[in-house]
């Protein structure tokens, strides 16, 4: 089973609870011991999603064109473009709904150094940053409502090793995991640049991606398990500096470092953290 | 990996990929017993015994005055860390032993005693009340730094000069010493700021934190602590900081020396850094990384500020990986001692392995452990540049953490792996000990904290891989994980831990005193934690007038 299908499964499984009142966390996505959603053999997906011979395109693939079309007036900024910021909506429907059950957006933004993201419903965004010479130096955890940065030093960092690959993190999924557990399933295109859709089932996860080559990004991702579906679709790209929505002021929070947390108990924010019940973690509350 | 909306994704990976779970034969031969170094019998034990016996009765109480004090504070360093860390030390070296039998430097000190942490109001302590404890011979309360309990935390007009508390380094300074201050964590981080400031809050590192924790002390211009230790104008000022927390004293505006594109904190523009060197003049300097530290010179040196990290330094067992490389504890305690002792009054010096605490906060005990044996480097590297005649060591902890040795593991059982215990007849288990669900376990583990493995936020159920920082819990759903083969060892993995905190807590059972030197042996039974500060005095043969 590819690790693409099973971390994005596995996220997406998380993410369907989202949606309901109060502290949520990854119930259903992993075993004991596990990291990840047990499914089945990349060879049973791909006998049950298989492969168009030749390419065909989306239509013959049973994707209708449009399930990776870009909104009207959608452009790509300059290839040149050195800080480029991103806009997905991101909706989660029930028993086939034509109204999303919950709808939000999700904002990433890419430059040479940084990757950040941030949830507009939620409390919580993130950071990646490297150096010139390509190592990652720094990880950062925005909380915004609170003004409060957590920040991993390098040596937390040196941890997570190998996980932290730039790639992945510039690219949102990995790239090369892509063909590992999915298939290629058909071809489309998004505000003129060329789209590939992966797709492929496991355990009763279904998992389509809609991947750009081009910027190296994903335009459209979309979880079905049952009743529920999560999807996730590229609405917007701008330079960022001419973004009608802004990156967060981060570098104005408070930070503190991930190894302070646990000598940080006379704050209120930190004794939540510390002693948890979701509150830092709830999103989407209606 | 990044967080999208299909959140835990990430780490959830994360952790299958960092514990690289092993093919289980391969990990069954990982967790053999290790070998006992010699052949016991009735005879070696008896023998051993009649030896401590014999040994204890030619102590003679070293009552001369103290020409020198070394005081180490392992961070967090509880009895459980020691004696795991004096097993993981036998256990890792090149001819493995079992490691039970083992001795860190600090154990062959021929006096001990225990420790109680609490404070004026805390029963489990952290570090602040508790270092001001030992470095000024009073307790006061959570977050305050060598202040008496009449201050109120957080409030700067509640802090004044009848309630501050003078600091044996104060004092040696006075008296002409020498002194410095080295730690794995930041330098102004709440233990070795204890020994140079005084604020009602320990979170007051710099001008920025300040602001941010008290506008109001802000606005009345209360000095940060990396202001107070370059600004200390105590004797000459301290000869020796090495430590982390570069950013407590650089300007926002400059650009950091060591990581590319980062920048220093304060807000005031002030570089402290460079005040340092501009206050000292010739013999003074400022370094960052391992170039600069192993050009220091201690014969020319005069006061040296080393900060090797904008933050805490490395962890021992991610310190190769630097990339400006940066000192070992040992080696900044060796270069702190051959600058200090170059005064013929004698020195103060206080050496803390600051990131045994944060490892254990993290539920990381490799992390910690490893760390803890660095410590123990550090002090046999500080006794054998100094003489036991006129030198008091003392090594001890602020508080414990809630990290426990646990089940009937075998003699040489890897203490970071999974138990495995003896048979009837005594013969060793061949397949691990396992729990009433029929699961192996860790013989090390946590009460609470960080390894819960029930689902969290940041990484799916089942075993947890360092660094995770969960800000939300659901409770365990399938039971325990599997541990069966999985490698326990790896640097990355996190120990059970029974009640889900985001970070793992301090412990509020009595930690110990290792001392050797002058007045070492006035260190007798269980005292209280600010009687380690009147045996530093009563070495030095301090004198106190009527403001103490």
């Amino acid at each position: 089973m590819g690790r693409i299908f099973r971390t994005i499964a596995a996220a997406a499984a998380v993410a369907a609870s989202a949606c309901s009142p109060g502290p949520q966390a990854g119930q259903g996505t992993g075993g004991q011991g596990g990291m990840a959603a047990r499914g089945r053999p990349a060879a049973d997906v791909a006998a049950d999603v298989a492969e168009p011979s030749g390419g065909a395109p989306a239509e013959a693939a049973g994707l209708a064109a449009t399930a990776v079309g870009a909104p009207s007036r959608f452009t790509w900024p300059d290839r040149a473009a050195a800080d480029v910021a991103f806009k997905w909506s991101v909706k989660r429907r029930v028993g086939g709904a034509a109204e999303p059950r919950c709808r939000w957006f999700w904002y990433m933004w890419r430059s040479e150094r940084r990757v950040e993201t941030l949830e507009s419903h939620g409390n919580s965004g993130e950071a990646w940053i490297r150096d010139s010479s390509g190592a990652i130096t720094g990880y950062e955890r925005h909380f915004h409502v609170e003004r409060k940065t957590i920040e991993y030093v390098p040596g937390d960092l040196a941890a997570v090793g190998t996980s932290a690959d730039w790639t992945r993190l510039a690219s949102v999924v990995d790239p090369s995991a892509l063909g590992r557990g999915l298939v290629l399933s058909g071809r489309a295109e998004f505000g003129g640049e060329p789209v590939e859709v992966w797709s492929g089932e496991s355990g009763g996860v279904a998992l389509e991606v809609g991947w750009c080559p081009g910027r190296q990004l994903p335009v459209r991702i979309t979880r079905t398990k049952g009743e529920e579906s999560l999807e996730m679709e590229l609405r917007d790209a701008r330079q960022a500096s001419g973004a009608p929505w802004s990156r967060p002021k981060s570098d104005r929070y408070e930070r503190t470092d991930f190894a302070d947390i646990g000598d940080r108990t006379t704050d209120p924010f930190f004794r939540r953290l510390i002693a948890s019940g979701g509150v830092l973690g709830s999103i989407c509350s209606h | 990996m990044i967080r999208t909306p299909f959140r835990a994704a990430v780490h959830a990976s994360c952790a299958a990929a960092l514990l690289a779970i092993a093919a289980a034969p391969a990990a069954r031969a990982q967790d053999q017993p290790i070998a006992v170094p010699r052949a016991e019998s009735r005879d070696t034990w008896f023998a051993d015994g009649q030896r401590a016996v014999r040994d204890a009765r030619k102590l003679k109480p070293n009552v001369r005055k103290a020409k020198n004090v070394i005081l180490f504070v392992g961070d967090g360093m509880g009895i459980s860390t020691v004696t795991a860390a004096r097993i993981l030390e036998a256990q890792r070296r090149q001819t493995p032993a079992s490691g039970e039998e083992n001795q860190l430097s600090f154990e062959t000190f021929p006096y001990v005693a225990l420790s109680k942490t609490y404070q004026a109001n805390q029963q489990t302590s952290d570090s602040a009340p508790t270092m001001t404890a030992m470095v000024t011979g009073v307790k006061t309360e959570e977050g305050v730094l060598s202040i008496d309990q009449s201050v109120v935390h957080n409030d700067h007009t509640s802090a004044n000069a009848g309630n501050r508390l003078k600091t044996i380094l104060e004092m040696c300074e006075e008296k002409g010493m020498s002194t410095g201050v080295v730690s794995t964590a930041r330098i102004t981080h709440a233990t070795p700021a204890a020994c140079y400031a005084h604020t009602p809050a320990r979170d007051w590192e710099s001008d920025k934190d300040v602001a941010t924790f008290s506008p109001a002390a802000a606005a009345a211009g209360f000095p940060d602590i990396a202001r107070q230790l370059v600004e200390f104008d105590v004797g000459d000022g301290l000869e020796v900081a090495f430590g982390g927390g570069r950013s407590k004293f650089l300007p926002s505006a400059a650009a950091d020396p060591e990581d590319d594109g980062r920048t220093g904190e304060r807000q005031d523009g002030r570089n402290l850094t460079t005040e340092w060197t501009d206050r000292f003049g010739e013999g003074s300097s400022f370094v960052f990384d391992r170039d600069g530290f192993d050009a220091i010179d201690p014969a020319d040196a005069t006061h040296v500020l080393g900060l090797f990290e904008r933050s805490h330094m490395e962890y021992e067992a991610d310190r190769a990986g630097d990339a400006g490389g940066e000192p070992s504890l040992t080696e900044m305690t060796e270069k702190a001692v051959r600058i200090l002792q170059k005064n013929r009054k004698g020195f103060f010096l206080h050496v803390e392995s600051g990131r045994i605490d944060h490892a254990h906060h993290a539920g990381n005990a490799y992390r910690a452990l490893t760390d803890a044996i660095e410590l123990a480097n550090a002090v046999r590297k500080a006794a054998e540049l100094t003489n036991p005649a006129d030198t008091l060591i003392i090594v001890t902890a602020d508080h414990s953490h809630v990290f426990t040795i646990a089940g009937y593991p075998t003699r040489g059982n890897p203490i970071l792996g999974k138990v495995r215990g003896n048979l009837d007849g005594g013969v060793v288990n061949p397949n691990f000990d396992t729990d009433l669900l029929g699961l192996p376990y860790t013989t090390l583990g946590y009460q609470n904290g960080p390894g819960y493995t029930g689902a969290s936020n940041a990484q799916a159920a089942g075993i947890k891989a360092f660094p995770h920082a969960p800000s939300s819990y659901t409770g365990i759903a399938s039971g325990r994980p599997d541990l069966t083969a999985v490698d326990t060892k790896l640097p990355g993995f996190m120990q059970e831990a029974a009640v889900p905190l985001g970070s793992e807590t301090h412990a509020g059972e009595d930690v110990a005193i290792y001392a050797t030197g002058p007045s070492a042996h006035l260190f007798q039974g269980v005292v209280e934690q600010n009687v380690i500060f009147h045996v530093m005095a009563d070495a030095l043969r301090l004198k106190f007038g009527a403001g103490k």
